[in-house]
């Protein structure tokens, strides 16, 4: 929620406290406001107490004036004798006296006499009903239009003769005395409410009315622990009802002494304003104070965070450690694991780019060697060499692998200190490779040249003097893309194309080099052309010189390709062999032959076919038994010619193959006898009937050099084994009469016939050619 | 007792003249049918009727603030007597119309008498002691009597034939706190009964 530990924690306290804060004002608030009413409950209790006294004061003043009037002597003998203007004389002199605001007398018989001519004369029902009940009535009295405290007393003479009836206006004079009285700021109001009429106020004063109705207010009264309240939301305020006692029955009076809450409340207003104010201060301060000590806290926190994303970028961190706290205990162990991350790092880094054994620079060091090299130079002007080793097995053998580490090392010193820009690293075991730009190919090769001059002196390690000697390579990393190989790797084929042409140095051949890609489509399409008849057997002639006649041949594999025309045969049959398409294809050479072989036959002539079996495929026991079940099907006599380094990878089994093969009817020749490395030993084991030596020591057979000699002795060899020997590349008339002379059993060559094919082989036979040929 | 003694005296005194009527017995009780005494029973005079004589001897004391008794009848142009019997004086008066008078401030040694001339009421007061009340009756008839402790009045030789009868009590709730009722009277006893609804002043 927060990105900064600080703010959340400000946040938090904050709230805290104004939480703390809210509560606190609340429960004032509360008390305040439950105070507020207790407090004035309390005040209006004790008002409406003194209104009592006040009310109680003012009826005994009333009625002890009222008695002491009812007890004069002459005033009892004028009301007795019906005297009726010394009545009223006395009547005024005692209102007059104590200012009452009315008086009258009223007789048993319902009669009233009064200074107001208005109440003269029959007495009203209930204000007589009320005396005749209570001669010494008090309480709140309507006569007329006016409201008073009235008061009677009885006349007695000593037997009742009438009652003398005071009263003392009431009004708003008399509430606004009342509310000076009380010690709170009150509002008083009186409520009468006559026989089968409603409650009404009796208020003068201007503006002082409540502006309820006086129903409403007499149904809102809620008795409170002997307290009648009365609630006035309206007025926010509250009223204390005080009955008061009436004069007449059937008559109700009320005092309303009504207390503003507004009042009350302003100054606890106050108190909370206060209290918010100090509210408001201390939250500043606490935000202040908690952003203050959590950024003391937090802050180590976020520079350490801030070490550790540099940390993750790869980049250096450290954080400086103050205090002596836990987050600076941190901090340093930090720092340590910063720096230890950072040293295994660059050990790492070290490691991946350097070569263990060596401590060079490795070819992925070079590699970025040369992505740098990119950004600022040509591509023509960049160039790599692979420089190697010569004979660098041999070396390692003779030295050991340690000091033939030092070897390269000390090979890489020279080559670095060949020449200016170089970059120079162990590419593989036996070679160093060097990155570096140059103005052209010519000052390039020139640089490589020096290099290898450099290195091509003796090395003493150990005391032992060590000749070295290197090929170097060269590429340029403008060339050739489509040789999908890295410049490095041109480099490396141009080692061995240098090596092949015996030069020191040598440029990437892309020519020489072929192409992978291209090699698996000759391939495929080759698989495809041997259903298409694209590939077919050419035969040539071998003559038999002991019978002078053509009575076998050699079946030699020919692809005429529609796009690419002939392809030669050691194109794609090392190719074949390389990929492990051989199987398929002298399976296919084997049927093939056997299919001639009948044409032949058909046409009458009976020819041993000699079918050419790759050394991989004789040691291999399905192909032997496809062979010999479709020789022994057709009833074939075939020749399987391979070379001597056939028996060599598995001698046992490739042995046992020829012999089974011998027994099934099928000849064994070995090829290219003098060409590889001929072992007597193998020679003698293998069950071969024929040997084929190598036309090289045929072709120059009488120029007078060695070649007859060896020719002659290899024939004597041949037959000293109980084989037969045939002489390939046979040119000329001479060459035919030397072999002849020699002893030779077969010849073979363009003198007698290039490989034909079966049209062409058959019209041979038939031709006077070979009649010619057979008759030299 | 002096006055109930006069009272007798009198009824005998007319009971001789009048041998030839009969004999009331009046009953005066509250509701509750209590006895209520100090009624006073009398036959409202008729033309014709004789006339009584006014009597001797009438005393209304006052003793411990207290009249004595609380009822007196007194026939028309009778005197009575006022003796004060306490140590302090007394201020008697009534109001009453027709026997309206004041004993302003006498003593114990001082006499005072006052002639009734008028029947009626005469409510008796004292100015300085207010819980001191009686009331005497003047009557103009031969035949009146105040109902005593056992709320029984007697009425003797009353005058045979149909009366009216009247029966007063100073604190009676009736019109004029009297009752009347018509009786037939006959020679020997004659039985009346009253009820008066008493309420006394507070």
């Amino acid at each position: 929620m927060f990105k900064r530990l600080s703010s959340e924690l400000t946040l938090i306290y904050a709230a805290l406290f104004s939480a703390v804060l809210l509560l606190i004002a609340g429960a004032v608030w509360v008390a305040v406001e439950a105070n507020s009413r207790q407090a004035v409950r309390a005040e209006m209790t004790s008002s409406s107490a003194v209104f009592d006294r006040i009310w109680k004061l003012r009826a005994d003043q009333l009625q002890q004036t009222a008695e002491i009037l009812a007890r004069d002597f002459g005033f009892r003998e004028a009301v007795a004798t019906g005297d009726d203007e010394t009545m009223l004389s006395a009547l005024d002199n005692i209102q007059s006296r104590f200012g009452f605001d009315t008086a009258l007398i009223i007789r048993p018989d319902g009669s009233a006499i009064s200074l107001d001519d208005e109440l003269t004369g029959r007495a009203d029902p209930a204000l007589l009903a009320a005396v005749t009940t209570n001669p010494d009535a008090s309480g709140v009295l309507t006569l007329g239009d006016a409201t008073y405290q009235a008061v009677s007393a009885p006349v007695r003479a000593p037997t009742l003769i009438g009652w003398v009836v005071f009263g003392q206006r009431l009004g708003g004079e008399q509430l606004g005395e009342l509310e000076q009285l009380s010690a709170i700021p009150l509002s008083a109001h009186l409520y009468v409410r006559h026989e089968n009429q409603e409650w009404a106020a009796l208020e003068d004063r201007p503006g002082r009315a409540i502006g309820i109705a006086g129903e409403d207010l007499a149904s809102r009264a809620v008795e409170t622990d002997g307290d009648i309240l009365i609630n006035m939301p309206e007025r926010n305020s509250i009223g204390g009802v005080k009955t008061l006692q009436v004069f007449a029955e059937g008559t109700s009076a009320a005092l309303l002494l009504e207390y503003s809450l507004t009042m009350n409340q302003a100054h606890y207003r106050d108190m909370l304003a206060t209290i918010a104010l100090i509210g408001a201060i201390g939250l500043v301060a606490l935000v202040l104070g908690s952003w203050f000590v959590s950024r003391r806290v937090t802050g180590p926190i976020s520079g350490l965070r801030f070490a550790a994303d540099q940390l993750t970028r790869g980049e250096v961190a450290e954080v400086a450690v103050t205090g002596r706290n836990e987050i600076a205990e941190l901090a340093a162990n930090f720092n340590v694991m910063s720096s230890e991350i950072t040293a295994r790092e660059q050990r790492i880094l070290h490691l991946a780019r350097h070569d263990q054994e060596t401590g060079l620079p490795n070819l992925r060091a070079l590699q970025e060697a040369l992505v740098a090299l990119r950004g600022k130079t040509q591509p023509g002007n960049i160039f790599g060499a692979i420089i190697s080793i010569n004979r660098f097995d041999q070396i390692r053998g003779a030295i050991g692998h340690g000091l033939f580490s030092r070897l390269v090392a000390e090979v890489a010193t020279r080559a670095s200190h060949s020449g200016e820009g170089l970059h120079v690293g162990r590419a593989t075991t036996g070679t160093i490779a060097v990155v570096f730009a140059a103005e052209s190919r010519d000052a390039a090769e020139a640089a490589i040249r020096a290099t290898a001059q450099a290195i091509s002196s003796p090395v003493t390690l150990d005391g032992d003097r060590i000749d070295v000697m290197v090929t170097a390579g060269l590429a340029c990393d403008a060339e050739d893309a489509k040789a999908h190989l890295e410049l490095l790797e041109r480099a490396e084929v141009a080692v061995e194309q240098a090596r092949a042409q015996r030069n020191i140095t040598g440029w990437f051949d892309p020519a020489a080099y072929g192409d992978p890609a291209t090699t698996l489509s000759l391939m495929s399409s080759m698989i495809h052309g041997l259903s298409s008849g694209e590939l077919f057997l050419a035969h040539q002639p071998k003559l038999d010189l002991r019978k002078d006649r053509v009575n076998s041949a050699e079946a030699l594999l020919r692809w005429r390709h529609p796009q690419r025309g002939m392809i030669r045969p050691d194109a794609f049959i090392d190719m074949a062999e390389e990929t492990g398409h051989i199987r398929p294809l002298t399976d296919w050479v084997i049927d093939r032959a056997i299919a001639d072989q009948r044409i032949f036959h058909k046409a009458g002539h009976d020819v041993t076919v000699s079918v050419n079996v790759s050394g991989r495929l004789i040691a291999n026991e399905q192909f032997a038994e496809r062979a010999l079940r479709q020789i022994r099907r057709s009833g074939a006599r075939l020749c399987f010619e391979i070379t001597e380094t056939a028996v060599i990878d598995n001698p046992r089994l490739a042995l046992d193959v020829m012999n089974e093969l011998k027994q099934a009817g099928v000849g064994i020749s070995i090829d290219d006898y003098g060409s590889g490395l001929s072992s007597l030993s193998y020679l003698r084991a293998i069950p071969a009937e024929e040997l084929k030596i190598d036309k090289v020591f045929v072709e120059n057979l009488g120029n007078g050099n060695s070649d007859t000699f060896l020719v002659k002795s290899t024939i004597d060899l041949a037959h000293s084994l109980g084989m037969k020997l045939t002489a390939e590349g046979v040119e000329t008339a001479d060459v035919l009469a030397i072999l002849r002379a020699m002893g030779a059993d077969m010849i073979q060559g363009y003198f007698i016939a290039k490989p034909l094919t079966v049209d062409d082989f058959l019209a041979f036979m038939q031709s006077p050619a070979s009649k010619a040929v057979t008759a030299l | 007792m002096l006055g109930r003694f006069l009272i007798s005296a009198a009824t005998s005194l007319l009971f001789a003249a009048q041998a030839w009527a009969g004999d009331i017995v009046v009953r005066v009780t509250t509701p509750d049918g209590k006895p209520l005494p100090d009624a006073v029973v009398f036959i409202p005079a008729k033309p014709g009727d004789p006339k009584p004589a006014p009597a001797d001897g009438l005393r209304m004391a006052q003793a411990s603030k207290q009249f004595a008794p609380f009822v007196l009848i007194a026939p028309v142009g009778s005197t009575v007597e006022f003796p004060n019997l306490d140590k302090f004086r007394h201020h008697v008066y009534s109001f009453s119309k027709g026997n309206k008078f004041e004993l302003e401030l006498y003593g114990r040694e001082e006499k005072r008498v006052i002639t009734f001339k008028t029947a009626g009421v005469a409510a008796l007061g004292c100015n300085i002691h207010d819980q001191m009340v009686a009331f005497i009756r003047v009557v103009d008839t031969l035949w009146a009597a105040k109902s005593g402790a056992d709320g029984v009045a007697r009425l003797p030789a009353a005058p045979e034939g149909s009366r009216r009868i009247d029966a007063w009590h100073p604190y009676a709730t009736a019109k004029d706190q009297t009752v009347t009722q018509t009786v037939t009277v006959s020679a020997g006893v004659t039985t009346v009964t009253f009820v008066l609804d008493i309420a006394p002043p507070r």
